[in-house]
């Protein structure tokens, strides 16, 4: 299955930002499929201790490359740490390495020395997130909406 | 756990969770008499339908299926993906980040799971990371880490399954890879000679975890 996953670490802190934060994601999303020609065919989004976990699921003509898939995550806002040691892990394939299919991946629960610190949870939130950003997106593949309206 | 006996004679299958089953379990290792085994089991059994007249029969079948280990369990077999991750930059030429991804499965009684889901995924989570800082120690000379992150990308229930007469809860290791960077921005590589060492160890924790839940699904009293 293609997917791009996407870490963010922002906990929204009022109504009007929370909305702000999914309307720029959804932009971000389009703004990739009108550059890159990716397209988003589904979206799934799960709460966690620090911001929220976003796993899309994508169609492309030509299959993207390890680089092509951390430039779209960081384009969509995902932690830069993380896609850095995604970079780390893709190093080896410039390489001429095999890379392995776990490489990029999203804990959903993490631990630091064996205790629980983090993990995906459905909530309200992560349900208009899914809801919101995919309506904003296929509004703005149509054209019902004005990318200026931004 | 619940133990499933099944009654030709009345057609019918009885479940058995492990409070009730603890009745006959002590009157087989003799910690109950027969009288307070009959008065318990009979009741027990009254309360699950089983008709007047047949009580008595039906708690000494059950007792003869529980003593040859003719009863079925209701199991779950659990998909799991970890990965462990340290890394120590500060000194120069001291340069190390590491990396391992276990996948593997384990079995464990359904209700038990169900029960004590997260108290079970956090054991075994401690079990693979302290075994993986065990083969850092052991086979590589750790070097104090600065920075760690672990945690399961997949830890799910993959199939439901029944079996008679179980004694213990099987578990496999499908793989085990060690990643390596010598430094801080160098290419993590797979070094696949360790893979067989790192499976060893990631094949014990699992293995004391397993112990561990099977404790807390009722076998080795």
């Amino acid at each position: 299955m293609n997917r791009i996953l996407v870490d963010i670490d922002y906990k929204y802190e009022d109504n009007d930002r929370m909305v702000k934060m999914v309307s720029d994601f959804a932009f971000k999303m389009y703004f990739v499929t009108d550059v890159l020609g990716v397209r988003f065919t589904g979206i799934k989004v799960y709460e966690t201790s620090k911001g929220v976990h976003i796993y899309l699921d994508y169609e492309s003509e030509r299959p993207l490359t390890p680089l092509e898939i951390i430039i779209i995550q960081l384009a969509l806002g995902s932690d830069y740490k993380r896609e850095l040691y995604n970079l780390r892990r893709a190093r080896a394939w410039l390489d001429g390495e095999e890379l392995e299919s776990n490489w990029n991946t999203l804990f959903r629960y993490k631990y630091r020395n064996g205790k629980l610190v983090s993990h995906e949870t459905v909530t309200e939130f992560s349900r208009f997130f899914e809801e919101y950003v995919m309506n904003r997106y296929n509004s703005l593949l149509k054209g019902e909406e004005h990318e200026d309206s931004m | 756990m619940t133990y499933c006996f099944y009654v030709w004679y009345i057609d019918r299958k009885i479940c058995l969770d492990n409070d009730e089953m603890a009745v006959w379990r002590d009157y087989s290792k003799g910690r109950i008499g027969v009288a307070e085994f009959m008065r318990r089991a009979m009741s027990i059994l009254r309360y699950k339908g089983v008709p007047r007249g047949r009580l008595y029969s039906v708690a000494m079948h059950i007792l003869g299926l529980y003593e040859e280990r003719r009863y079925t369990a209701r199991l779950v077999i659990v998909d799991f993906d970890w990965t462990g991750r340290t890394e120590y930059c500060k000194r120069s030429g001291h340069h190390m980040v590491t990396e391992c991804n276990v996948t593997g499965e384990f079995e464990c009684i359904e209700d038990v799971f169900y029960k004590r889901e997260n108290e079970i995924r956090d054991r075994l989570a401690e079990s693979l990371w302290e075994c993986y800082k065990m083969f850092l120690e052991e086979e590589y000379v750790f070097i104090r880490e600065s920075s760690t992150s672990e945690g399961f990308s997949r830890f799910e229930i993959t199939k439901h399954t029944e079996k008679e007469g179980i004694t213990e809860l099987s578990y496999s290791i499908h793989s085990a890879s060690f990643y390596r960077a010598n430094e801080c921005g160098g290419a993590m590589r797979h070094l696949e000679y360790y893979d067989e060492k790192l499976t060893a160890y990631m094949d014990d924790a699992v293995s004391g975890f397993i112990y561990w839940l099977e404790v807390e699904c009722g076998f080795h009293e």
